[in-house]
């Protein structure tokens, strides 16, 4: 009874880490998104770098799910014109629809604007990245932690009245 | 087919001209025939062009980035990789008379630069002992070829020259590389405009000859002069259907004390032929 008392309480605390991490990349995606709209806004402001030629530098600084999104992005910008379609069959593991639509919106609209409509566009993104960072890091503190402390405690308690 | 140019250009436009061979130009217009030209001849396809296509053009030669293109936009063009030029004709935007933009674009021109690797032996002279000299041709006649292979074997006799590239046609520069060999002992100022080149670029490079592609207005001619002033030779394209048309000119008669040299090129038999050269026209 100890063995599948202990066997319970670590697949409970495996659910509880499992959960943890789902809050934890969403807030990382937001995280990574916030940063790449920053480095996109600089880059417009200061020298006007083609949108593709900043995403080539953003992904080669690091490797996560934010940056296979945009690895795609950067495969249907090969084949020619980025049309909205395609743009939303990009998907990301890890992101909430809520996020990826952020995202989403800013790569069908950019490229099409003068710098002045471009970088408006573009700050209201970047905007509405940082109120969903905001949120997603609360989420994570709150939801994401107390599922996996419960989750524990849940297992320690049945390791206990299984003991 | 230039992968540069393969590269521009849509799939139905692609399909109509990749059999053409050594294309040189190609004109888009919405609703219209598709026009392909090479050295040698002018094809009228049976493609009618759409607003895609001009779209997919817009799109791959600003690189997805409207706004990273906005200034030569402005100017009525865009410069792509391999040297090619995207020019475009469209619905002006203006602001208290100022051209901003333009919008709802209806032609684009695709032009292809060619690089000859061949000079007549009447400019050899005019090479071996480099003196200021102006090149005249009406449009297509290869002014711009022609400038570019003489500015490369200037270069490589270890004369140092500024090119001032206003437009990106003699360097075809992409991220600050120039993807056409202007020589060996070659500096490229690029898209800047030449009045404000000048001053600059006589006192930071101080070149032994300035080499720019069609002067246009006064304000120009008047930087030629000065840069002459300055004890430096000038290598420079003007359209005209001959010398003579160009120097009769008020304006750039005033460029006849300080030219050497001109060479007159004409479109036929074919682009880049050299009708006359005279030099040191005055004596």
């Amino acid at each position: 009874m100890l063995i599948l008392g202990g066997i319970i309480c670590v697949a409970s605390a495996f659910i509880g880490l499992c959960i943890k991490k789902i809050y934890k990349g969403r807030m990382q995606f937001c995280c990574e998104m916030e940063k790449f709209i920053e480095m996109v806004v600089r880059e417009i402001e200061s020298s006007k770098t083609p949108f593709i030629r900043i995403v080539e530098e953003y992904t080669t600084l690091s490797s996560n799910d934010f940056c296979n999104g945009l690895k795609c992005y950067i495969d249907i910008s090969k084949t020619g014109v980025l049309s909205a379609d395609k743009i939303q069959s990009i998907s990301w593991k890890t992101a909430d629809k809520n996020d990826e639509n952020i995202i989403k919106s800013m790569l069908v609209s950019i490229g099409k604007y003068d710098s002045k409509t471009q970088l408006e566009s573009v700050r209201k993104s970047l905007d509405m990245a940082r109120k969903r960072l905001d949120f997603q890091t609360k989420k994570y503190n709150k939801e994401g932690v107390m599922a996996f402390n419960l989750s524990v405690l849940i297992g320690l308690v049945v390791l206990i009245i299984f003991a | 087919m230039k992968p540069e140019l393969k590269k521009l250009l849509s799939p139905s436009i692609y399909n109509n001209t990749y059999r053409l061979g050594n294309v040189t130009e190609i004109r888009i217009r919405i609703g219209r025939s598709l026009v392909v030209l090479s050295r040698t001849r002018r094809v009228k396809c049976d493609y009618i062009c759409s607003k895609s296509d001009i779209e997919y053009v817009l799109a791959v030669a600003s690189g997805h980035s409207l706004y990273a293109v906005e200034e030569s936009i402005r100017l009525g063009y865009i410069a792509c990789e391999g040297g090619i030029r995207v020019g475009l004709v469209g619905e002006a935007v203006t602001n208290n008379g100022v051209l901003v933009t333009l919008k709802n674009i209806s032609s684009v021109v695709i032009r292809v630069p060619t690089e000859s690797g061949h000079i007549s032996s009447t400019i050899l002279p005019i090479l071996n002992n480099f003196t200021s000299t102006l090149i005249v041709s009406p449009p297509y006649g290869g002014k711009t070829t022609l400038l570019r292979e003489m500015v490369k074997r200037i270069s490589n006799h270890d004369q140092d020259i500024l090119v001032i590239d206003e437009r990106n046609e003699l360097s075809a520069t992409v991220n600050g590389i120039a993807t056409l060999d202007l020589g060996e002992n070659t500096d490229v100022m690029m898209g800047v405009d030449k009045v404000s080149c000048y001053e600059s670029a006589v006192r930071t490079m101080s070149p032994r000859i300035i080499a720019t592609d069609e002067i246009f207005g006064n304000r120009e001619i008047d930087c030629i002069i000065d840069a002459k002033r300055c004890g430096i030779s000038v290598l420079a394209t003007v359209h005209g259907s001959s010398i003579d048309s160009v120097i009769s000119d008020k304006n750039y008669a005033r460029l006849i004390p300080i030219m050497d040299n001109y060479i007159e090129l004409s479109i036929l038999p074919k682009a880049g032929t050299v009708s006359e050269v005279r030099c040191n026209c005055l004596c």
